[in-house]
């Protein structure tokens, strides 16, 4: 890996924080819990970088590592999916007959 | 790695990106929110193909038993936690992505492959170094931030809320900065997405507690004053209150969530209403922890929605009301967001519970409600407080109620 991508890869790291900043303005209150679910979901998306690492055929603490780290952040991912999809059902149900939730 | 692949990989991880951006954009809309999440699914599907392509020559038993592990766990909590009494085990996910980024750095500490040597450019590699550091701070960070918001108000997780989109924040960022140590693109930047978006919406959520991210991520704000002239009764007075009340308006909050008293609500209220009492619900926007945790919760208790009112149309009820009954709520019956200047809570919409002739408030402590704020109505001369669990001294005072009818009859 040479030096010229970790600093592509900055570059688009900034950018992204501009677009996330950008993109929940104006989030209604409603909608403060859902997001900050979805968010913490979307947080895990180190799965991806986990999954390269668990591969790797390096030694073993290094895949053990790895492997801890693809669980842990899936868990996180399918959890937090989960979790706010429930809420917007159970918001739903509140205007009409009430089906989400437990 | 072959051209097909070398192209397919990036045109997985930008579609990945757009989706992410479009779905977090969507989730800000009523109408569009779930659309907006099913984005964010297909997004992490994308990411995941992506990273199936470009590490295809790689051993995938390791990555599959982790995915597996995760997603049995991931299922487990996902329809275990019970969504209408708040987060729940939800900060404990994002407890979770941090654990994962941490593991990750100390797996690039673990050899001199990934970091480190002198075949990489000072820049680089210092860069690299750099990311590693802050990738663990944060996500240390984020496994604070979850467990303090999981462990609830109670706890000292002031700010319950904002602390949550905290973890979120701090999760992402440690996410991005792994994703820069490994030089994966699609990591770095949906890590900096959502570290971006976690960030701005605490800050949304702290503006309504008047506070800022970094006064909620160490505390600041919160009130230690002591209280004066505060009166207490037990459920026998209340109930004789309440027995000679024509019309009684119940403010429930965080409190009743918690207590799961919702049933033995409506039962006094059934009690009430059968004496000839108007009993009416105020429902404030920002009772419990999420909008509509109120309602759901009244509504399981199969209270009547014609009963419901809204914290404006509440406020004018309450005038001629001989009784306000406040469950386990405080911020938002707390005058001095109408009256104190200086207050955190100052400009926040509250129901005026002390315009009625009386008021009783079900409580478990004079412990400050989510914003820390200390609140003058405790000490109001027509505030009375019923100390103990909402719902062990809402069935003390329906049985109290019930007697002393039966004795009037």
């Amino acid at each position: 890996m040479d030096s010229g991508l970790i600093l592509w890869t900055v570059m688009m790291f900034v950018l992204a924080a501009f677009v996330g900043h950008h993109v929940i303005h104006g989030v209604p209150t409603l909608l403060h819990t859902p997001l900050m679910s979805a968010t913490n979901a979307i947080s895990a998306i180190s799965v991806v970088g986990a999954i390269v690492v668990a591969g790797a055929e390096y030694e073993t603490v290094r895949t053990v590592l790895g492997v801890t780290a693809v669980a842990a952040a899936m868990c996180n991912v399918v959890g937090g999916f989960l979790i706010t999809e429930r809420m917007l059902r159970m918001f739903k149900g509140n205007t009409g007959p009430k089906d989400g939730g437990r | 790695m072959s051209t097909a692949v070398g192209v397919a990989v990036p045109i997985l991880y930008l579609a990945s990106a757009v989706f992410f951006i479009l779905g977090l954009k969507r989730l800000c809309r009523v109408r569009s929110a779930r659309g907006g999440l099913a984005l964010v699914g297909g997004a992490f599907l994308l990411a995941l193909l992506g990273v199936a392509v470009e590490a295809g020559r790689l051993n995938p038993i390791p990555a599959l038993v982790g995915l597996a592990a995760g997603m049995v766990v991931g299922l487990a909590i996902g329809y275990g936690t019970k969504v209408e009494l708040g987060p729940g085990l939800g900060p404990l996910l994002a407890s979770a992505g941090g654990v994962a980024s941490a593991a990750l750095v100390v797996a690039a500490y673990a050899t001199d492959e990934v970091w480190p040597s002198a075949s990489i450019f000072a820049l680089g590699g210092g860069a690299r170094g750099a990311a590693l550091g802050l990738g663990f701070v944060s996500g240390v960070a984020a496994l604070v931030f979850g467990v303090l918001a999981a462990a609830g108000p109670a706890a000292g997780g002031a700010g319950q809320p904002a602390v949550v989109a905290l973890a979120a924040s701090t999760s992402g960022l440690a996410s991005a900065m792994v994703g820069l140590a490994l030089g994966n693109p699609i990591v770095a930047t949906v890590g900096g997405l959502v570290a971006a978006a976690g960030y701005s919406l605490a800050g949304i959520v702290g503006k309504a507690l008047g506070r800022s991210p970094l006064d909620i991520a160490f505390g600041r704000g919160r009130g230690s004053d002591e209280y004066a002239n505060v009166k207490a009764c037990g459920a026998e007075e209340a109930a004789m209150e309440l027995e000679t009340a024509r019309k009684v308006i119940v403010v429930p909050g965080y409190g009743m969530a918690v207590a799961q008293a919702q049933h033995a609500l409506a039962d006094v209220a059934k009690v009430l209403a059968a004496n000839g009492t108007k009993v009416l619900y105020a429902i404030h926007p920002a009772a419990g922890l999420i909008p509509g945790h109120m309602n759901v919760l009244l509504d399981e208790a199969k209270v009547d929605p014609a009963q419901l009112r809204e914290w404006e149309d509440a406020n004018r009820e309450l005038a001629d009301a001989d009784v306000a009954l406040v469950v386990g709520a405080c911020d938002i019956v707390n005058p001095a967001a109408k009256e104190d200047r200086s207050s955190v809570l100052f400009g926040m919409p509250v129901i005026e519970v002390e315009k009625a002739r009386t008021v009783f408030v079900v409580k478990r402590s004079l412990r400050p409600g989510a914003s820390g704020a200390k609140n003058p109505l405790f000490e109001r001369p027509n505030v009375t407080l019923v100390f103990g669990d909402a719902k062990k001294v809402l069935q003390g005072i329906g049985v109290e109620l019930k007697a002393q009818i039966k004795a009037a009859a």
